[in-house]
């Protein structure tokens, strides 16, 4: 925000929320590797890495670091071209002061 | 297991999942453009059920075999046609067009001209992947200049082919380009798409393997990440940006409503006067024409093969238990070639369509018989009935004692009363009277069901004339 006032004396942080996803992966379809990790580049929470055991095609399935993080954006879902991820929303939870500075920063 | 968390995915409604895992490479993002069409149709909330997507041969014609809807997966190149079909047999259908450059531009490339002419609410949605990737990307119409192939190892000497360029040329409605790196916007694209209600076309650029492996290139997703512009408006020259190593333009190119069909100009409205109705009645009987072999001979033009007709019909309206088989000889020419027609009636089944030694022979001029020498084939107890205006009589000097030969001047007669096509039904009438084959009332009703309108009289007439002629 350039308008150089804090947004945050107008949002009370008690009420807002963010959904809490989960996040499944399904191993046998993936198909990452050097040619496609779609979902690891474009997911905004980092919520994955890619794993070090591949699968029975030889294909390097990503896995969860961050797994409380996601916010159930879908992204991961839309761009994996394989339908080998999925999120569902399990839940909603505050926001934390840190999370509204960091976005105020950006 | 897997498809046990499969079903829980939030596209399995709409994903065939006996199907899956699908066989694209690692890293092609066919994928994308399947979940972006399935999140349109989510989105737009229709009924699975209304929707149709029809798909040739291809890569990316493999998305109709992985989505649970009605589909087709049809033959090279011809989707479009098939998918008109089911359009037309159904019109409350949403139907879409899956397909690759190679069989939407390649081959199947009139078929993606003559869509936006006619302009029926459609969907094409091509996935341009630079050439024909299935058999190992050959050269297609939409390779780059300079790109390597199987078929081109030394670059491409062709520009490529511009498919938004020619689907506005075409006259799609809906004309729009995005990239399978962007499915926010393909999605927005592929909706937009949908809602219109003429032909739609949305160029889909996806990223090949081995369109990159051959040529170098790191990764084409990164190069349409970093090339391509989205914009709001565009202009002419947008059309050209389509180089994803200088610069991509997506967006919207065209988004008009279907424009409505203007009266025909070229045909002028006639007023149909109120046309005099006709009507023979007659009565079917049992005929007892065990096998009989006719054949009606003459110049293209005499109406040969119309007289043909007008004996089948005729014994088809006599006796409803008869078989019967009408085959057609004629050359290119309209006028003027040799021309035959041969009918057979017969109580067996027919086993052979073709007439081998007439027992009725209809003459209506001499130039199939010159053609064969001078020879005139018919069964040594047959008929012969010649049109005396126009046959060479010489040729009527070595038929057999047993043959029976009936002279009419049908020609004459026709061009001294009526016009010079109302012969062939001067004979007719003449063959009535002279044989006892088919009934008058059989011959006259069918005469009556294949004229043209207006000429029902004068046809008639000359039945009549050749009629009279005959009992004399």
């Amino acid at each position: 925000m350039k308008t150089g006032v804090s947004t945050s004396r107008y949002w009370n942080i008690g009420q807002c929320t963010i959904p809490i996803g989960k996040v499944t992966i399904i191993p046998s379809f993936c198909k990452g590797g050097d040619d496609c990790d779609d979902c690891i580049r474009f997911c905004p929470e980092k919520v994955l890495e890619r794993g070090a055991v591949p699968n029975e095609k030889g294909f390097f399935p990503p896995v969860l670091v961050n797994e409380g993080k996601c916010t159930v954006c879908g992204r991961c879902q839309l761009y994996c071209s394989e339908n080998a991820i999925f999120v569902e929303k399990i839940g909603e939870r505050t926001v934390t002061a840190e999370e509204i500075a960091i976005r105020e920063e950006n | 297991m897997s498809n046990m968390e499969i079903s829980q995915h939030p596209y399995a409604d709409l994903l065939r999942i006996e199907m899956m895992p699908n066989i694209w490479c690692s890293g092609c993002r066919i994928g994308r453009v399947k979940n972006a069409f399935i999140e349109a149709i989510q989105k737009l909330g229709h009924n699975a059920d209304k929707c149709v997507v029809v798909a040739g041969i291809g890569c990316s014609s493999r998305i109709a075999g992985y989505l649970n809807l009605d589909s087709i997966h049809s033959t090279h190149g011809r989707a479009i046609p098939t998918a008109l079909g089911v359009k037309l047999a159904n019109p409350e259908l949403i139907v879409t067009v899956m397909g690759g450059d190679g069989d939407i531009l390649g081959i199947g490339g009139n078929h993606f001209l003559a869509m936006g002419r006619h302009g029926h609410d459609m969907n094409v949605f091509c996935m341009n992947n630079y050439g024909y990737s299935m058999t190992g990307f050959q050269h297609g119409p939409t390779t780059p200049l300079g790109a390597r192939t199987v078929t081109t190892s030394g670059g491409s000497p062709y520009v490529p082919m511009n498919p938004v360029a020619v689907a506005l040329a075409a006259g799609y409605t809906f004309v729009a380009r995005s990239t399978s790196s962007h499915p926010y916007h393909l999605m927005d694209c592929m909706i937009s798409a949908m809602n219109n209600r003429g032909p739609s076309f949305v160029e889909i650029l996806i990223p090949c393997m081995l369109f990159e492996r051959r040529n170098k290139i790191k990764s084409l997703e990164a190069l349409f990440l970093e090339k391509a512009n989205i914009k709001e408006t565009l202009s002419e020259q947008d059309v050209n940006e389509s180089d994803f190593s200088k610069e991509i333009s997506l967006g919207i190119f065209r988004d008009i409503p279907v424009r409505e069909k203007s009266q025909l100009t070229l045909v002028k409205p006639t007023k149909k006067k109120a046309a005099k109705k006709y009507h023979v009645s007659f009565k079917s009987r049992d005929s007892g024409i065990k096998h009989v072999q006719i054949r009606m001979e003459g110049t293209g033009g005499q109406g040969i093969v119309q007289g043909g007709k007008t004996l089948i019909h005729a014994a088809m309206n006599m006796d409803p238990e008869l078989n019967s088989t009408m085959t057609k000889r004629y050359g290119p020419e309209m006028k003027g070639g040799s021309c035959l027609t041969d009918v057979i009636l017969s109580s067996q089944p027919i086993d052979y369509p073709f007439v081998e030694v007439p027992d009725l022979l209809l003459m209506m001029s001499d130039i199939v018989s010159k053609e064969r020498g001078g020879e005139v084939v018919v069964n040594d107890n047959g008929t012969i009935v010649v049109d005396e205006s126009m046959v060479d009589q010489s040729l009527l000097e070595n038929v057999a004692d047993g043959v029976q030969v009936f002279k009419v001047p049908a020609t004459q007669i026709a061009r001294d009363s009526f016009k010079v096509v109302a012969a062939n039904n001067v004979m007719m009438g003449f063959v009535a009277k002279t044989t006892s084959i088919i009934d008058k009332a059989c011959l006259k009703a069918a005469i009556l069901g294949s004229a043209p309108p207006g000429t029902e009289e004068m046809n008639l007439a000359a039945f009549d004339k050749g009629y009279e002629f005959g009992g004399s």
